[in-house]
């Protein structure tokens, strides 16, 4: 009950808060009103990071693991809150219009770059035209954008070659970093971070491969965070993670596996569950081209309902997550939480819809990526040999499963992705031009659904995403398993809100206790 | 002696072109979605497609390999693929973190290995027992082992030590010496062991010989015996020995500079390699080799130095 109210509280005060500044109420620190009990300010943290950017242009930049190491040195035009919602930072607005194909921005004249630039709307065009040229790992999340124009220095109008409404969300993320038009395509950017972040990069203390220092950005424009100086730590082994948590030479550290985390937990280190990703098999081939017997949904069906998933669930991930039959997370539109429970384990179903579908005799091969825990893969192929399945492996190589997946060369895969708001998550994995449709699978009925939420209004959009999730579900596009938790964890001198749809918190999200 | 120096110098230079070619065409073909992995699973086909291109990997392989090597030679290792660094840079960072560990496990392993291996073989009895016992224990202990006990004692419940990072000699000798401490003892009580082991048969040898009972019966002191007509004599079996454990300390450092995340050329070795990082692997083998080459030249010419009979042969 405690729990259900300082949550409930925790959301209001960040509504409030969002839509204090929405409405620009003035350089208020909505913040200190918050019941945060630690001291206003702290000296340094210590983030253990598993990777480190490959470059500091902003175009290069990639979600996940490296985004506050990002955020850190550059704002977004949106600021993304902990729950996912949206709200202002370098934009104090974003409005569509003409069926989401234009958005104009309402920018701050108040921000500086840390080399003294001034920030106006030929900033937001510098980088956004750098950004869809660039061919950066995020490009793509900016495909749409046409052109960029300049009315006047606070006003950009962002123009689209087709609805975009994952488009405010990309600006909260790479797509919306924003350099300093002086830096921006330069060569020194790629060491060299320019932005008006709260703090910037001190290169003398920084060394590639083992720690990035950032200070305090003297002259930044917004609230600032409570941290004099932070330092991320590359630590890509999880067992020096882990030792570099328990002797306190950090304050924070995501772990990958779930042994490791029952570790830390017995350390005395602190975690909030927080489920980014969804992991379970992608029946990738639905039209049958590689494998025919997998065009028949009862053929689905059947390989789903054949799989343990809670004896998976409870003997790999050691409970840490939840079961589900949906790609969709809690919190979107799409999400039904009636259909969390849909796909139970039923192997005499699975061998009766085998027969019924003439496919008694069904072979294929299952690709495993090392990248999973290998007794994943050994209870999914006895659960599917139980059921009269005859399953073949073949062994992916460091780095190879994810692109031979994305080149359509297998028909079904196992593979965890993170979960996105419904548009994103449409355009990901279920529109036919989706990269995670490698098979370019299409569906009249789907592609009605896919317009709707692509250029309807927001009731539409929401009632096109219930459809979209429904469908999938029905039709047994996917085999989701579980959600999984994101093993992120903390020492006592830290308290730390987690961020949707990211393993690893904001720069944002950090708060010294003042142990 | 001279030439000596020049036949190895130049077998050096053809092994390290050699090698450069082989990873190159071994390790091509598992770089061959290196693209993707770059770009990551939002990246759409086109845009792996124009990366491709602007990598030169749509050429082919011998292409590829020619380019790289004109610029090789000229001290261009090219750009790493997933830091934007030169691999040369790269290198530079990573290089003076494996050296300390290898430089000090070496001499340590060398000076505490001679020493128990002569003692051991001069007072037999109960010496040579235990220390027989105790470098048989540190044989059979992995590294990795002995460094996870390290850690959870020193640092995680003591806290005596730091964990896990480093610290440039050139910023804090004191914290330099902090931070290598653990994995120096990890990584050398195997090589201990071992050399011990050489050096006391070796000792046991010479000491059988006669013309150590002729210098005895001149009545010179046991010590000057020891250290003038028995160490030079035994050496040449430790120094060999002692060069293998260093290829094997190179080996031990991917695991030790893992577990206390030290940023050495171990640690990189299995980032680029997982990464599929074709130059950046490329660059760690050359350097590896060039250590391994280098440590071997050393030794032989110390033991030439030493013992003018392999110098004639």
């Amino acid at each position: 009950m405690m729990r259900t109210r300082s949550r409930l509280l925790s959301t209001v005060v960040t509504a409030v808060v969002a839509s204090l500044a929405f409405t620009a109420c003035g350089g208020s620190t909505p913040e200190s009103t918050t019941t945060q009990q630690g001291p206003e300010t702290a000296p340094l943290l210590r983030i253990g990071s598993l990777q480190e950017p490959q470059s500091y242009d902003p175009a290069q930049a990639n979600e996940g693991h490296q985004a506050p190491i990002y955020q850190a040195v550059y704002d977004t035009l949106i600021k993304r809150e902990p729950d996912g919602s949206l709200s202002p930072m370098l934009a104090t607005s974003w409005e569509p219009s003409d069926g989401n194909t234009t958005y104009t921005l309402k920018l701050r004249d108040d921000v500086k770059f840390s080399d003294g630039t001034a920030f106006d709307s030929a900033a937001v065009k510098a980088n956004l035209e750098h950004f869809t040229k660039a061919n950066g790992p995020l490009a793509g999340t900016a495909r749409s954008v046409q052109s960029v124009e300049t009315p006047d220095a606070t006003t950009a109008v962002i123009r689209l070659s087709e609805p975009d409404p994952g488009l405010p969300y990309s600006l909260a993320n790479a797509a919306g970093y924003i350099a300093s038009p002086s830096a921006v395509g330069t060569e020194a950017i790629k060491t060299k971070p320019v932005g008006s972040g709260p703090y910037t990069l001190d290169s003398a203390n920084t060394v590639s491969g083992s720690k990035i220092t950032y200070v305090r950005n003297a002259d930044y424009w917004g609230d600032k965070l409570p941290f004099d100086k932070v330092e991320f730590q590359v630590l890509t082994d999880e067992t020096a993670r882990l030792n570099a948590l328990k002797s306190g030479q950090i304050d924070a550290a995501v772990l990958n596996r779930a042994a490791t985390a029952v570790e830390a937990e017995g350390a005395g280190l602190q975690h909030k569950p927080n489920e980014v990703n969804w992991e379970g098999i992608f029946f990738f081939d639905r039209n049958g081209t590689k494998l025919p017997e997998l065009a028949d949904v009862r053929v689905r069906e059947a390989l789903t309902l054949a799989i343990d998933r809670e004896a998976l669930l409870q003997a790999v991930h050691l409970g840490k997550g939840t079961l589900t039959s949906q790609t969709f997370r809690p919190g979107t539109e799409g999400y039904d939480e009636a259909l969390d429970g849909k796909y139970t384990y039923n192997p005499d179903r699975a061998r009766e819809l085998l027969k019924e579908a003439g496919a008694e005799n069904l072979t294929f091969t299952f690709p495993i990526s090392p990248v999973f825990d290998p007794s994943i893969y050994d209870s999914i192929i006895q659960n599917w040999q139980d059921v009269g399945v005859t399953v073949n492996r073949h062994q992916w190589g460091p780095g190879q499963a994810i692109p031979s997946m994305l080149r359509a060369e297998y028909p079904i895969a196992y593979m965890a992705l993170s979960q996105r708001d419904d548009w994103r998550h449409t355009i990901f994995q279920l529109a036919p031009s989706a990269p995670w449709n490698p098979f370019k699978v299409e569906d009249p009925e789907l592609k009605g659904f896919i317009q709707k939420a692509q250029s309807g209004d927001e009731a539409e959009q929401k009632e096109a995403a219930k459809s979209i999730n429904n469908f999938i579900v029905d039709n047994y596009w996917f085999s989701p398993l579980y959600r999984l938790q994101s093993h992120f964890y903390f020492t006592g001198s830290v308290d730390v809100e987690p961020q949707t749809e990211q393993a690893v918190p904001s720069i944002y999200n950090y708060r010294p206790t003042g142990k | 002696m001279t030439i000596f120096l020049l036949r190895r110098l130049l077998s050096a230079v053809v092994l390290l072109v050699a090698v450069s070619f082989l990873a190159y065409v071994l390790l091509y073909p598992t770089a061959g979605d290196i693209s993707r992995n770059i770009l990551g699973e939002n990246a759409t086909e086109e845009q792996v497609a124009l990366k491709n291109q602007e990598l030169g990997l749509d050429q082919p392989l011998l292409v590829q390999y020619f380019a790289w090597f004109t610029k090789a030679i000229s001290g261009n290792l090219g750009i790493s693929y997933f830091s934007s660094q030169p691999v040369w840079d790269t290198l530079m960072i990573r290089l003076p973190v494996t050296l300390s560990l290898v430089v000090v496990v070496t001499l340590l392993t060398g000076i505490l290995a001679f020493a128990a291996g002569i003692w051991a073989a001069v007072r037999k009895g109960w010496v040579d027992r235990t220390l027989q016992i105790l470098a048989t224990l540190g044989d059979a202990l992995p590294s990795f082992i002995v460094a996870l006990f390290l850690v959870t004692y020193f640092a995680i419940q003591q806290k005596i030590f730091p964990a896990t990072g480093y610290i440039p000699l050139t910023e804090s000798p004191a914290g330099w010496a902090r931070t290598i401490t653990l994995p120096v003892i990890a990584l050398a009580i195997g090589g201990v062991a071992g050399v011990a082991q050489q050096v006391r048969s070796a000792t046991l040898g010479v000491l059988r010989n006669d013309y150590i009972r002729t210098v005895r019966s001149r009545g010179l002191s046991e010590r000057r015996i020891i250290l003038t007509s028995v160490l030079r004599n035994a050496s040449t079996n430790g120094l060999t020995s002692l060069a293998v454990q260093v290829v094997g300390i190179l080996g031990g450092a991917v695991v030790i500079e893992a577990v206390f995340a030290l940023p050495g050329l171990g640690s990189l070795a299995v980032e680029a390699t997982s990464r599929t990082d074709l130059p950046l692997i490329v660059g760690v083998i050359l350097a590896v080799v060039l250590i391994v080459v280098i440590v071997n030249l050393v030794v032989d010419v110390l033991v030439a130095w030493l013992n003018p009979k392999v110098r004639l042969s």
